[in-house]
């Protein structure tokens, strides 16, 4: 798998794919949360913001790792 | 507002903000944008109103100015003392502009000002005093501006509303006070019509507090006797509590035969009407021939004898506040004659006729806890914005010093307004303005251009939105557009730009769990916990009835009547956030009567405190004091419990326990008055009727509570969940 951070353009513009995979994470563990909270499962969390930020970093890496090098 | 008069509001508002970009230009000013900011700002629907937020902000421009240049003098090359000094200047304003409604965007404006003017310009300090002189003189412009051309075209003003409002209001107290007689006398408490007529009467006030603020900015005969509306408003809101007051212990009458312990209860009602017919009168401009008489109520001490002791309670409660009603009533005409000219005011104006509570409340000054909260949150929120700009300094820079501090103040002010909740409105409003900066501003090569589009885009944002739409517009394109002297367009930095404004919400969204969490339920449940902490102090103090009581306990006394009273307001606010949608359970309805639960019990708390205290040299209560203690404990005990958990005491046991206690209570006073036979005098039978009538309220008030809080379903409230 290749490592070279990619690249995205919209219109001639560079976009860093940190943030892009940021992004998506961020996205993903808001849909997360929302399957979670409707499921009712999130009562079992202690302390559902915190786990909002990791679900985003674990996602953001995850992307980063499989879809979009940064 | 009618289409019409919002197109032509739409139309000024765009005229004025042009024009001052125009002027500004013109001279070569500093950020022509600020003279727009305070355009976009002080438009209001009436001109007094417009008048008012106009001159508040220019006030409140020149405090924070000062501020940040004493901050930036004293802490020139100190990073960490200038933080400190500007997070104690945030954390002073921020606490003053949630606490003080009056002048409560003067505040705001001297909080963010400071925050611009400390960073105008991060190469030197140079300029800043500079800066300083811009700001002010281009929000002056801006006022000057906007105000002229609401005076001279299509001007809307508020002359005259404020006697409209007065009417109203008179009419809305006399449309209560209907209510409460009809409950009374025809045994039907008619909750509903009350509460409905009641949240008429508190619109009333704020409407008419709104319109005096307004009508005094713009006319000068309104201004001058601005006092004496003042007052009419404190003797209306006064009245209203009353009432509330009054009507919420209707309940403990419904045995009683009132017409035959008043006999004059028709004349009494009577009064009260004609004291209001003739308030409304004297405000209309015309004097009545015969002004009223006063108001008195009597009691029938034979019908009075053969009530059983708690009925004789209730009515001993009873007469205290109608009593208070019809002096308020009397106070209320006077103030009117006064404000006609009828009556010539005889120096300092008569205390007012308030609570006992508050009276006492108010000999110490007090803080609110929540608004202690909401100033340290903008503090923090500035300080750690200020850390994230110089230790990673992400797109936005300086912006996550100066531009997250400005949205806190925001946040603070309506708490139940979610940052999460303003992210999409922000990013598309500002999606929409960057287009326009890169597709449209490129091409216009005159003022003509460029004040057409500002015209546009402003009657566009006027007209159709309205509140913080309309504000997060405005910011869109005052910050997006960024119209300079020397206009330079650089997409990277526009980009950026919209990346921190979203990132700047997410960034307020976390900052708001920093001091707990912002889910309206649980915001709800801890107001709930203060409510009966407080409400459980305060009876343990009664129980203590200390002779002598130190400074700092009467302080704490103090502390805890403020959060009694003003905690019904906030959970109604709070409450109203809950979303239905996520606790299907428990419907709007139920959770206002909960807060209606509290409201009363607040009344009764009060009418309990000042009714006078247990004195053992009195022989009812020498007699009586260890059942009563007994009882008393047993309601402070309660309260400890529910501030812990609010559903540890079932209405069901609770009931049994009041209605227990409650007939063996009656039996040892019916004991103890056959063995006083006639040593018990008039007083001192009044003193301890109304004494156990405000126990018999607070534990009726107390069980009205518990059975509404068995409807909601407060397990689903306490879990765990994503907001």
């Amino acid at each position: 798998m290749s490592h070279i951070p990619s690249e995205f353009t919209v219109g001639g513009i560079y976009l860093p794919p940190s943030l892009v995979a940021g992004c998506l994470g961020v996205l993903l563990a808001y849909w997360t949360s929302r399957a979670l909270n409707r499921r009712r499962l999130s009562r079992n969390l202690f302390y559902p913001p915190l786990v909002f930020v990791a679900f985003a970093l674990l996602y953001t890496v995850i992307i980063g790792y499989l879809l979009i090098p940064f | 507002m009618d289409k019409v008069t919002a197109f032509k509001e739409a139309i000024k508002t765009g005229l004025a903000f042009a024009s001052v970009f125009g002027i500004a230009m013109q001279f070569g000013w500093m950020n022509p944008y600020w003279a727009g900011w305070a355009v976009a700002v002080i438009a209001m629907t009436t001109t007094g109103a417009s008048i008012r937020k106009g001159v508040l902000r220019i006030v409140g421009t020149i405090p924070g100015c000062l501020a940040a240049l004493a901050i930036h003098a004293l802490a020139p090359q100190d990073r960490w003392l200038f933080l400190l000094l500007t997070c104690i200047w945030v954390f002073f304003t921020s606490y003053l502009m949630v606490s003080r409604k009056k002048d409560s965007y003067l505040w705001v404006m001297a909080c963010y000002v400071c925050l611009i003017i400390l960073l105008s310009d991060l190469e030197s300090s140079e300029n800043m005093f500079e800066s300083a002189v811009f700001r002010t003189v281009e929000t002056v412009m801006g006022v000057v501006v906007y105000t002229l051309i609401s005076v001279f075209l299509w001007p809307q003003s508020s002359r005259g509303v404020i006697r409209k409002s007065s009417a109203a209001l008179v009419e809305g107290l006399n449309d209560i006070v209907h209510s409460c007689r009809d409950g009374l006398l025809d045994r039907q408490l008619f909750v509903e019509s009350f509460k409905g007529v009641q949240s008429k009467t508190v619109r009333q006030l704020a409407q008419f507090e709104q319109f005096l603020q307004a009508e005094g900015s713009e006319s000068h005969e309104v201004s001058e006797v601005s006092h004496l509306w003042e007052r009419f408003h404190g003797l209306a809101t006064a009245l209203l509590e009353t009432a509330g007051r009054w009507h919420s212990g209707f309940a403990e009458l419904i045995r009683v035969d009132v017409q035959a312990v008043f006999p004059n209860l028709p004349a009494y009602f009577a009064g009260l009407d004609a004291n209001f017919a003739a308030v409304s009168q004297v405000l209309a401009g015309r004097l009545p021939e015969d002004l009223p008489r006063p108001v008195s109520l009597a009691n029938d001490p034979v019908a009075l004898e053969r009530l059983t002791p708690f009925d004789r309670a209730a009515v001993e409660v009873a007469r205290q506040e109608m009593s208070r009603l019809a002096l308020l009533t009397a106070e209320l005409l006077e103030c009117a004659l006064e404000l006609e000219g009828r009556v010539e005011t005889a120096g300092e104006p008569e205390p007012m006729l308030v609570s006992g509570v508050r009276d006492r409340a108010a000999t110490f000054p007090v803080p609110d806890w929540d608004h202690l909260r909401s100033a340290a949150f903008v503090a923090a929120t500035t300080g750690v914005g200020f850390l994230i700009w110089i230790l990673f300094d992400p797109p936005g820079h300086s912006g996550w010093f100066q531009f997250s501090g400005t949205i806190a103040l925001l946040v603070a002010l309506v708490p139940q307004l979610r940052a999460s909740k303003l992210i999409g409105p922000v990013a598309v409003t500002s999606a929409v303005c960057l287009a326009i900066y890169v597709f449209v501003m490129p091409r216009l090569s005159t003022f003509l251009g460029l004040g057409s589009l500002l015209f546009i885009t402003m009657f566009l944002n006027c007209y159709f939105l309205s509140g913080m739409a309309r504000f997060f517009t405005s910011m869109a394109i005052l910050n997006i557009l960024q119209i300079q002297n020397h206009q330079v367009y650089s997409f990277v930095a526009m980009a950026n730009a919209y990346i921190f404004f979203v990132m700047v919400f997410a960034y307020l969204f976390v900052m708001s769990y920093l001091l707990s969490s912002p889910r309206p339920e649980k915001a709800f449940l801890r107001l709930l916990h203060r409510f009966f902490r407080s409400a459980e102090f305060l009876m343990a103090r009664k129980a203590a009835n200390p002779v002598h009581e130190s400074v700092v306990n009467r302080w704490l006394a103090a502390f805890h009547e403020h959060q009694l009273s003003s905690l019904p307001a906030k959970l109604a606010a709070w409450g109203g956030s809950i979303d239905q949608k996520r606790f299907p359970d428990n419907t709007p309805e139920q959770i206002e009567a909960l807060v209606t639960g509290t409201q009363v019990l607040v009344y009764r708390i009060e009418q309990f405190l000042q009714a006078g205290a247990v004195r053992q040299t009195e022989h009812l209560a020498r007699e009586l004091h260890d059942d009563i203690m007994t009882w008393h404990v047993g309601i402070r005990d309660t309260f400890g419990r529910w501030a812990g958990n609010p559903e540890s005491e079932p209405a069901a046991a609770l009931a049994q326990r009041l209605e227990a206690g409650l007939t063996r209570l009656e039996g040892r006073i019916k004991e103890a008055l056959n063995r006083a036979g006639g040593d018990v005098s008039r007083e001192e039978g009044e003193n301890f009727f109304r004494l156990l009538g405000g126990y018999r309220g607070v534990s009726e008030a107390a069980l009205a509570y518990a059975q509404t809080a068995e409807r909601i379903h407060w397990a689903r409230w306490r879990e765990e969940r994503f907001s």
